[in-house]
Order: C-alpha cells, then sequence, then structure tokens
C-alpha cells in the first residue's frame, strides 16, 4: 500500500530526443491512475520509469515515500502486466506464477498457497498445468494478471494489457481490472491509449501529449472541463464538438453567436450560463464553443437549453441513440438524439445545453475561465 | 498432374539422387574390395567377397608419414579438439546474441557489423597473425590453441545465428523477467535458454561440420601429435609403401567423414526446422 509521486521527470535518450518534459503527477495510496495519450506521447517510458526498466534523467520518483530512481525493479515492489503478456513461453502457468516468488526465495508451501489464491481469485486453476501456447488471449492476459497478483506489490502497473483482445472479452477484462481494484485497493497505474478504458477505471487521468501532461484530473473533470481543445478532442467517443463562435453582451449576460447550416444564412444565439465573469476580454471575439454531441440533443435536461434547428447530413443510429450530423459555426458537428426522433427530415429542432459548454482561446487553443 | 509429367519428376530426381550418391557408392564398394579385385573389376562393380579388412587397416595400421597406427589416434584428437571448440562457440554465441539483442548497449550495432565481418574473412588471411598470437601465449602446436583457433573463428556464425534468433524475442519478456526480479544469467538460463533448442542444434551441427572437416588450421597450427584426422588423411593416402591401397583410402575416408554424417542423421531434421523457426510465440 502506497502512494506514489512523481516530481518534474525528464527523459532525454543519449541522441537528444527529449520524450518526458517534465511530469508531475501524484495519487494517493489505493487510487487508480491512467496515462492516456496517442503513440509517442511518453506514456509507456513514463510507466517503464516507474518499473525501473528505464532510467530517469531528471526528477524524483517515489514510491510510498520511498524515493526508487536508483533501485532495480525487483526492489520497488511492484508488478506489472504488459500488453503481449509477456509470459515465459518455457514455463507452465504454475511456474510462470512462480518464478517471481522463488527469485525471492518464498518458501515452497507459500509459493504454493500463493499460487493456489491467485488461480481461484483469477478463476484459472484449471489451466495451472499448461503452456502459455495452449491458451487462448484472454486466458494469457488472466494469467499474466495472476502472476502480478502474486507478487502482492505496493504497486500494479499495467503496459496497455487489453490492446490485444477482442473488443468482446476487453469489456469484460476490464470491468474484471476494475473489480479486482475495488477488492485490493493497490495503488495502480495504467497505460492506454484508449479513453474509453481510461475514463471507465480511472480514479485520476493524465492525459499526454508530446511528453507534456495536458491535464490532470478526475474523469469527470477531464471529459467535463478539458483544459485545452487537444484533451476536449481526445477525450470522449465522437469527441467535443468545438465550434467557431462569437461572443457578445446582450443585457446583463454573455451570449455566443454561432451560424448554423451550410451557407451560414441563420446565427444562433446562445447563452452562456452561468456567466464566466472574466470574459470582458474576449467581446466581440472569435472563440471556439466547445460542446459534447449530447449536449446539443433533443431530450431536454438542463432548464437553461435553448432549441435551435439544424440541418441533417448525415444520420447514425448506434442503437442507444442516434448521431446527428450537421454543420455549426462552419464545422461539422455531431449531436446525440432519441433514434426515434429522427426520420427522414432534413432539419431537427434540438436543445443545446449551455450549462456545461466550455470556451477555447482559438489561438493557443487554452480554455478560457 | 498428368501421369507422364509425374513420371518425369521421378525420373530426374532419382537421377539426381544417383548422381549425387554414386560417390558414396564407389568409396563404399571399394573400400570392401580385394586390391586385386579393384584392378580387375570395374570402379561401380559390387565387390565380389566383401571384406573389412581395409577398414581395419585404416583405423589402426595404415601409415601416415612415419607413423603406422592408422588414423585411430588422429580420431581422438579430432573429437577432443573439436567437441570443446563447438561447445565453446556455441555457448559464447548464445551469450553474445543474448546481450546483442536484449541488452543493447552504445555501439552494439556497430560491434555487431563487425563480428558480421568476420564470416567472410577467408581462413588465408588468418593464418600468419593467429600463427604470431599463439606463439606469443605459448599454444602454439597443441590442441588448446587449435580449439582456441577454432572458437575464435566460429564466433563471427554463431554470434549471427543466436543473434537473428534471439531479436525475434519480445523485449517485453526480458522486463517480466527483471520486475520478477532475474539478473542477467538467470534471465539467460531461466528464459532463453529452455527456448534456444532449435538454434542451439543448427549452430552444433554448423560449427561441428566446420571444424571437423577443417584442414588448413589443423595443417597450419598443430603439432605432430595433435593433428586432427583430416590432416592424417591426407598423409594416409600420400604415404605409400609401393602399392597405391585405394581400398584403405577409401574406408580412411569414409571413417574420416563418419562424424558428420552421423550428426546430420540425428539432428538433421532439427536443422532445417532451426534454420525456418524465428517467431517465439509467448
Amino acid at each position: 500500500m502506497a502512494n506514489l509521486s512523481i516530481r518534474n521527470i525528464r527523459k532525454t535518450y543519449p541522441n537528444g530526443v527529449e520524450v518526458l518534459k517534465g511530469i508531475n503527477l501524484d495519487i494517493a495510496d489505493g487510487e487508480f491512475l491512467i496515462l492516456v495519450g496517442g503513440s509517442g506521447c511518453g506514456k509507456s517510458t513514463l510507466l517503464n520509469m516507474i518499473a525501473g526498466l528505464e532510467s530517469v534523467t531528471e526528477g524524483e520518483i517515489a514510491i510510498g515515500a520511498k524515493r526508487v530512481n536508483d533501485l532495480p525493479p525487483k526492489d520497488r515492489d511492484i508488478a506489472m502486466v504488459f500488453q503481449s503478456y509477456a509470459l515465459y513461453p518455457s514455463m507452465s502457468v504454475r511456474e510462470n506464477i512462480a518464478f517471481g516468488l522463488s527469485l525471492r526465495k518464498v518458501p515452497k508451501a507459500e509459493q504454493e498457497a500463493t499460487i493456489a489464491r491467485v488461480a481461484k481469485l483469477l478463476q484459472i486453476e484449471a489451466l495451472l498445468d499448461r503452456r502459455p501456447a495452449q491458451l487462448s488471449g484472454g486466458q494469457r492476459q488472466r494469467v499474466a494478471m495472476g502472476r502480478a497478483l502474486a507478487r502482492e506489490p505496493q504497486l500494479f502497473l499495467f503496459d496497455e494489457p487489453l490492446s490485444n483482445l477482442d473488443a468482446k472479452l476487453r469489456v469484460e477484462m476490464r470491468s474484471e481490472i476494475k473489480l479486482l481494484h475495488k477488492r485490493l485497493g493497490i495503488t495502480t497505474v495504467y497505460v492506454t491509449h484508449d479513453q474509453i478504458e481510461a475514463m471507465t477505471l480511472g480514479d485520476k487521468i493524465a492525459v499526454m501529449k508530446d511528453g507534456v501532461v495536458q491535464q490532470f484530473g478526475t474523469p469527470d473533470e477531464i471529459y467535463q472541463r478539458p483544459t485545452n481543445t487537444f484533451v476536449a478532442s481526445f477525450m470522449g467517443s465522437p469527441p467535443m464538438n468545438l465550434i467557431p463562435a462569437t461572443l457578445a453582451a446582450e443585457g446583463d449576460r454573455v451570449v455566443a453567436r454561432v451560424s448554423v447550416g451550410e451557407r451560414g444564412a441563420i446565427t444562433a444565439t446562445l447563452p452562456l450560463s452561468p456567466s464566466p465573469s472574466a470574459l470582458t476580454a474576449w467581446m466581440n471575439r472569435k472563440v471556439l464553443l466547445g460542446l459534447r454531441p449530447e449536449q446539443i440533443s433533443d431530450t431536454v435536461r438542463a432548464s437553461e437549453s435553448v432549441q435551435i434547428s439544424i440541418p441533417v447530413t448525415l444520420t447514425e443510429i448506434t442503437g442507444a441513440d442516434a448521431l446527428v450530423l450537421t454543420k455549426i459555426g462552419g464545422v461539422s458537428v455531431v449531436c446525440r438524439l432519441h433514434p426515434q426522433s429522427v426520420g427522414a427530415r432534413d432539419w431537427v429542432n434540438v436543445q443545446v445545453d449551455m450549462t456545461h459548454a466550455v470556451l477555447f482561446d482559438q489561438q493557443s487553443g487554452q480554455r478560457i475561465d | 498432374m498428368s501421369k507422364l509429367s509425374r513420371a518425369c519428376i521421378y525420373a530426374v530426381l532419382i537421377l539426381a539422387a544417383l548422381y549425387t550418391l554414386a560417390p558414396l557408392w564407389v568409396m563404399v564398394a571399394t573400400s570392401l574390395k580385394s586390391l586385386d579385385e579393384i584392378r580387375e573389376g570395374s570402379l561401380i562393380a559390387a565387390p565380389l567377397a566383401p571384406s573389412l579388412s581395409s577398414w581395419g587397416k585404416a583405423w589402426s595400421s595404415a601409415c601416415s608419414g612415419v607413423r603406422c597406427e592408422g588414423l585411430q589416434p588422429f580420431f581422438w584428437n579430432s573429437l577432443i579438439m573439436t567437441i570443446p571448440a563447438v561447445l565453446i562457440s556455441t555457448f559464447v554465441g548464445a551469450l553474445n546474441g543474448y546481450v546483442l539483442t536484449q541488452w543493447r548497449f552504445r555501439g552494439s550495432e556497430v560491434l555487431f557489423t563487425a563480428l558480421l565481418v568476420g564470416c567472410f574473412i577467408p581462413f588465408q588471411v588468418v593464418l600468419l597473425p593467429m600463427a604470431r598470437t599463439l606463439g606469443a601465449i605459448g599454444l602454439s602446436d597443441s590442441v588448446i590453441g587449435l580449439i582456441f583457433v577454432h572458437v575464435v573463428y566460429g564466433l563471427a556464425f554463431t554470434t549471427l545465428f543466436f543473434r537473428n534468433y534471439y531479436v525475434s524475442i519480445p523485449a517485453d519478456l526480458m522486463k517480466a523477467a527483471r520486475v520478477d526480479g532475474a539478473g542477467f544469467f538467470t534471465i539467460f538460463w531461466r528464459i532463453l535458454m529452455p527456448i534456444s533448442g532449435p538454434i542451439f542444434v543448427v549452430c552444433i551441427i554448423w560449427q561441428f561440420t566446420q571444424i571437423w572437416n577443417d584442414f588448413l588450421f589443423g595443417v597450419a597450427f598443430a603439432g605432430s601429435d595433435s593433428q586432427p584426422i583430416t590432416v592424417a588423411l591426407n598423409n594416409l593416402v600420400r604415404t605409400s609403401t609401393g602399392v597405391k591401397e585405394y581400398n584403405v583410402d577409401m574406408a580412411a575416408a569414409i571413417i574420416a567423414a563418419l562424424p558428420t554424417l552421423f550428426v546430420y542423421i540425428v539432428a538433421g531434421k532439427y536443422f532445417v526446422r532451426g534454420l525456418t523457426a524465428g517467431a517465439v510465440k509467448g
């Protein structure tokens, strides 16, 4: 049981490439941290550095208040699950789980007990004498987790563990990992490029890009109040709509004016609610209005919603809802509607929920507060 | 496929097999004939009264140079030279391959390229420098010196074999082992060695054939007591007291070739399997 603290971590390779540019993250004991980002953002490098598999160029990593920068992986009290599972091909499942234990000179009887406990927990008792080559992808995944669990580590590290599974199994294993974490309460760092995994599993999410943490917060904060346009469009599926809008004062409130439709002939006026106070500098200037697809919908939720009429470019029925593609502010915008309310019509009426609207600076992409 | 074309294919294959096997047949047949029969009969005719006497002579009493003990002592010379040389070069090659793929360091690629060049250096080029080196470290004219030469020369090949085999092993496997607490040699022994069977077979066959069949290093660096069988065979064939004993020469040549033949028969199917094996599926 331990907290994890990452201070000003930098990583520069000998060829001069800087892959991590000063990372600061803190998670409490028992928390589930997600490192998410596109490929090449440095998330796996950071995980390897926490594991001790890559050296730290600058900064400090502490597990349970103990600086671990110079400790080898085996002395960090961690366990790791890999994307390719990395089971030892020549060993049976039992030997795979026991390998780490026997290297740490755990008595035989205790090893047996641990294997039995882990096998029961993950329901792999029937597989103990098989070799990795005789297992399916999902079973290998379980064994890899079993091997990690056997260590009873202070810190769990997952490196894209579900990426090699098919869609159905991935969802199953996702909930299983979540349940396991709930039951065992071991501090966890989990690397993924899948934003749905990030949202569903994490207590805290660090969204990374180009070796920099773009935003670090709870899934809700990241979803509702992304700090910049990268986070806004990376998290959420379909991503947040970023609509060019002009801010204006109308009476005592601030409104965003957007053009609707292909030619932009119609202008919709959307009152910001509640009006942010520091917007005076932005009056009559172009900004990006961030609206999640479900905030442009036909199911009224907020009291402060505005009704507008939008043209339908394309409709995709997903089953639970219909994603309607339209044109607002000159860009393609996705709205989430009830599937029954979308017919073969060219225009539909939708409610825009402005309570959770976010504004971004068009130049820098940063959120305007 | 029509019957005719199938027949043609078989005809070609059988011809090719006959052509390849003909020298072996001539050797075996000749070795079993008496000298008189050889002189009178045809080269490819089967022996009328097969006798193993020339085999016995080749093994234990034929003269090579001034010694008349047959090939026997030189056979053992070759064996005590080849086995350690094969094992050492294969094992060190495995370690090299392991380091070059799983513990890359600054310049490891350059080092590998340099080793690769070693595969293309002709034997003759290293003769003189090697003779000086052996003299300097006091291993001239000894079996140990010969083993040393073969290990050094073979390393380029064995390293290449193992590097190409280990390069397909996922890096995650090494990481998992390190997190589990395994060190450099534990990973090598407990994780890599158990999956290296095919490449070991390839390497051992290759090295055994190379070292057993080597003549040049043997003739250049071996002392008169440590001569390998290839050198002794040459001496035996060239030493004649009056008559040229073709049957003894043939028997001696087959004896000299038997160990490599044996290795191929025992491990041949793994050879092909190992050459084509690559990816190690976890």
